[in-house]
């Protein structure tokens, strides 16, 4: 089960990052053919990435603390100190600017407006950035916890 | 489609877009007094047992909070202003969230 919600919140992200793309292509190809994907791709992106917050959170408070104590047993305490610090606290932007996303994409002027459709592609390019750089810092995370077991087997 | 004069986007959307902003940096302010101050941090744990879930609502309840209010007063924002200000609220609480850790 534990293993099960670990791998399940990157998989959610990633889901979400994707639609964010998706938001970005409709966006730059507006038309009133696609409004309506462009204003459900936006709303996939808030949801996803909520049931993200709502997983990785669950695992966070519920599991980490173990992982936390192997991390900082190691030689890789910053993937605890600087990186899993970084991460759970940058997330929350992630999340503000999902739920903001589907908000801004709501707007009338999309398909005659530029400037509206740069609002769009910054936030969702946001999203991407943001969360790409925090599936890394899973990932550093993890090699954390590996150097610290591996380190307490050789000892 | 319009050329590239000023608009104007419709003040509901400005509004969250205002709070969203807001919202972030308040979060990078929060990370900070948390970091300093182990007080708040008890009183966020104890708030709701993590102090994780705490940070997360409150920052979640400012942007709705604020978006609901500022989208009813009359803002009147630049669509290219708000895409600044998005811009560098994200960079700059990000920055700021980071070097912090990486400092202290």
């Amino acid at each position: 089960m534990r293993e099960a919600i670990l791998l399940l919140h990157p998989t959610l992200a990633m889901l979400s990052v994707i639609s964010a793309i998706w938001v970005i292509v409709e966006t730059l190809n507006a038309s009133p053919a696609n409004l309506n994907r462009l204003k459900n791709a936006a709303k996939l992106v808030a949801i996803l990435m909520f049931l993200t917050c709502l997983v990785a959170g669950y695992y966070y408070v519920n599991f980490y603390a173990p992982d936390k104590a192997i991390i900082l047993k190691g030689s890789w305490k910053f993937a605890h100190n600087l990186i899993m610090e970084s991460k759970e606290h940058l997330f929350f932007m992630t999340l503000i600017l999902s739920f903001l996303l589907p908000v801004v994409a709501s707007a009338k002027d999309i398909v005659s407006s530029k400037q509206t459709r740069t609002l769009i592609v910054s936030i969702a390019g946001l999203i991407v950035l943001s969360s790409l750089a925090l599936e890394g810092a899973g990932s550093v995370i993890a090699m954390g916890v590996k150097m610290g077991l591996l380190q307490t087997l050789v000892k | 489609m319009k050329k590239d004069t000023i608009q104007y986007l419709d003040k509901n959307i400005a509004g969250f877009v205002v709070s969203a902003a807001i919202a972030i940096v308040s979060n990078t302010l929060l990370v900070w007094a948390k970091e300093t101050s182990p007080a708040l941090s008890a009183w966020m744990k104890a708030l709701t047992s993590h102090h994780w879930i705490s940070h997360g609502l409150f920052v979640v309840i400012v942007f709705f909070l604020l978006g609901l209010i500022l989208s009813k007063s009359n803002l009147k924002l630049k669509t290219n202003t708000l895409t600044l200000i998005i811009l560098l609220s994200s960079f700059s609480s990000a920055i700021g969230i980071v070097v912090w850790f990486i400092l202290y």
